[in-house]
């Protein structure tokens, strides 16, 4: 599809895949989009999706505009997809991010692909990597594998909104996390263990982008350790101000920096 | 329910999802809702309010179009120089082109913040707009001036008698610079005597909001957090506009962007009842023209 060159620059494609089209995605595509490399986002989600989103997208711009077809798309009761947020798992995400993978494999025509997860979204796109034979790379942007920590984190977040609030604002609900619902299933499949097991044999690499809190993170390390004790060239840096997604959501904060750092990563593969 | 993603525009670059009023409901109107994006936020909506509450509308046999603006969301940034003002009505008619291509007639615009501000600048003249729903709009009249004095009564009367403001104060939680500057000028106010601008916010929303009591648009207006505490600002002016229907929602208790769950969903039940009454006329209790509900 074709845009008028004066009104855009970029070929943007929104749409509704997966079962029952139920799943809503949206891809920024390379100019020559059946020749060029692909790229999977897989967003975080809650408030942190919302916080992320705009990131998001510029990464998706910046990648078409450097070659590749960049999608991005919202896991069933998140976003535009179908779904009540209470209907969020795990699992479900999972199975949501291979119909990704399945759809922009058919989109762009390629085999294999550079799944790029923020928070959660990244913590299971590492999960996949161990059993998707389409992803060759990897980027994990402030990956969760500790879900105890995450959900310590949230609620501390949620109670310190409320107290610069409180003044006005009802008293929250249990379950729920700066505007949105976070069930008592979800919470519990966030304490079960979320470090990603071996890597399949068709990753190659891997960039990890986390903050300096976690670079004693005995998960990670422990992982990139296994990683690397594999033969996959594992690069990790640490990022400061990495936590866009604890900002204020109409500050929509795009961290061009790192987000010109991953792209060029991946140009690099 | 299907949604669709749509391309919207002569260029196609505004990224929208139509959501189409349920089959089983028993009269599907000619009616169409459109979201406007608030902020930087993108269609979705703040906390995914947008999508629950064309979700929502689909019962009530309105079908709602969710779309970003250009260089927000999903849409592509515009290359042309068109003024930004001018870019958010061209492409909300775009939207409407859109819909009347389906088949509807009339429309609702539903906007938060800088979303209802543009809803407003969107409809004026318009007749087609059979509906506004504005959250939390200023006057949107491009005064900058800003009267410091509401923002100073409410810290008296709420901050002042509240521990948790008093514990922010002293933790560093509050922007000093902003609260201190917004005191002491609203101290310089009261000594000079300039009374001219304690009801300006008001009275600048009432001069936007005339036109469309005369071209027959029915206007739900929902204040919440600053500008509910606010709403004696604005009553004055509000009572004023009795001639068509005008309706009011005050939450006394939620922030800006509605983050509590109970309340984004009573605001979504609100919105959905005035909407069918909007589409069926009849059902509208006539009595109910000028009406403020507080909530909370």
């Amino acid at each position: 599809m074709t845009m008028s060159p004066s009104l855009i620059n970029e070929t943007i494609v929104p749409v509704y895949f997966g079962p029952d089209s139920s799943l809503y995605g949206c891809y920024n595509l390379a100019a020559d989009y059946r020749q060029a490399p692909a790229v999977l986002i897989c967003q975080p989600t809650g408030h942190e999706y919302e916080r992320c989103h705009r990131a998001m997208r510029q990464l998706a711009v910046q990648a078409a505009k450097n070659g590749f077809s960049a999608m991005r798309f919202d896991y069933y009761a998140s976003g535009d997809s179908a779904g009540n947020c209470e209907e969020l798992s795990l699992s479900g995400m999972r199975l949501d991010i291979q119909q990704a993978i399945r759809h922009c494999c058919d989109k762009t025509g390629v085999d294999q692909l550079t799944a790029v997860g923020v928070r959660l979204g990244a913590t299971l796109a590492a999960q996949l990597a161990s059993t998707c034979p389409e992803i060759d790379s990897l980027v994990l942007y402030a990956p969760v594998f500790d879900g105890e920590k995450l959900l310590a984190e949230w609620q501390g977040d949620q109670h310190a909104f409320y107290a610069r609030h409180s003044h006005k604002l009802q008293q929250p609900g249990p379950g729920e996390v700066l505007g949105f619902s976070v069930t008592e299933k979800f919470q519990k499949e966030l304490r079960q263990k979320l470090t990603p097991g071996a890597p399949g044999p068709a990753l190659k690499r891997v960039l990890t982008l986390i903050d300096e809190a976690e670079s004693d993170s005995v998960l990670i390390n422990g992982w990139v350790k296994m990683l690397k004790h594999q033969g996959i060239e594992v690069t990790v840096e640490i990022v400061e101000n990495i936590a866009i997604w604890r900002r204020e959501p109409m500050e929509a904060i795009v961290p061009v920096k790192t987000i010109r750092r991953i792209v060029k990563w991946i140009k690099e593969g | 329910m299907h949604e669709e993603a749509l391309l919207l525009g002569p260029g196609q670059s505004n990224v929208g999802v139509f959501t189409p009023a349920a089959d089983n409901t028993d009269a599907q109107s000619d009616m169409a809702a459109i979201c406007i994006t608030a902020g930087l936020l993108h269609h979705v909506g703040p906390h995914r309010m947008h999508v629950l509450l064309a979700r929502a509308l689909t019962t009530k046999g309105i079908s709602t179009l969710r779309f970003d603006l250009s260089g927000i969301g999903d849409s592509s940034v515009r290359s042309d120089d068109l003024p930004a003002q001018e870019v958010s009505v061209q492409e909300i008619n775009d939207a409407i082109n859109a819909l009347e291509k389906r088949g509807f007639k009339r429309f609702i615009l539903f906007g938060i913040c800088s979303g209802a501000a543009q809803a407003l600048r969107a409809a004026t003249g318009n007749p087609k707009i059979a509906g506004l729903i504005l959250v939390n709009t200023g006057s949107d009249d491009g005064n900058t001036e800003v009267d410091p004095r509401p923002a100073a009564q409410f810290y008296l009367k709420y901050s002042f008698w509240n521990l948790n403001a008093w514990k922010n104060l002293f933790t560093g939680k509050v922007k000093y610079r902003a609260l201190i500057i917004t005191l002491f000028s609203a101290l310089i106010q009261k000594l000079k005597g300039n009374n001219k601008n304690v009801t300006s916010v008001g009275k600048r929303l009432q001069s936007r909001i005339q036109p469309f009591m005369q071209q027959g648009t029915s206007i739900l207006i929902v204040l919440s957090d600053r500008h509910a505490q606010i709403y004696t600002l604005y009553q004055k002016a509000f009572e004023k506009l009795q001639c068509a229907q005008f309706n009011t929602l005050v939450y006394a208790d939620t922030d800006h962007l509605f983050t509590s769950l109970s309340l984004q969903q009573d605001l979504i039940d609100r919105i959905c009842q005035w909407s069918a009454e909007l589409v069926d006329d009849g059902a509208r209790d006539t009595s109910a023209n000028f009406t403020v509900d507080t909530v909370g």
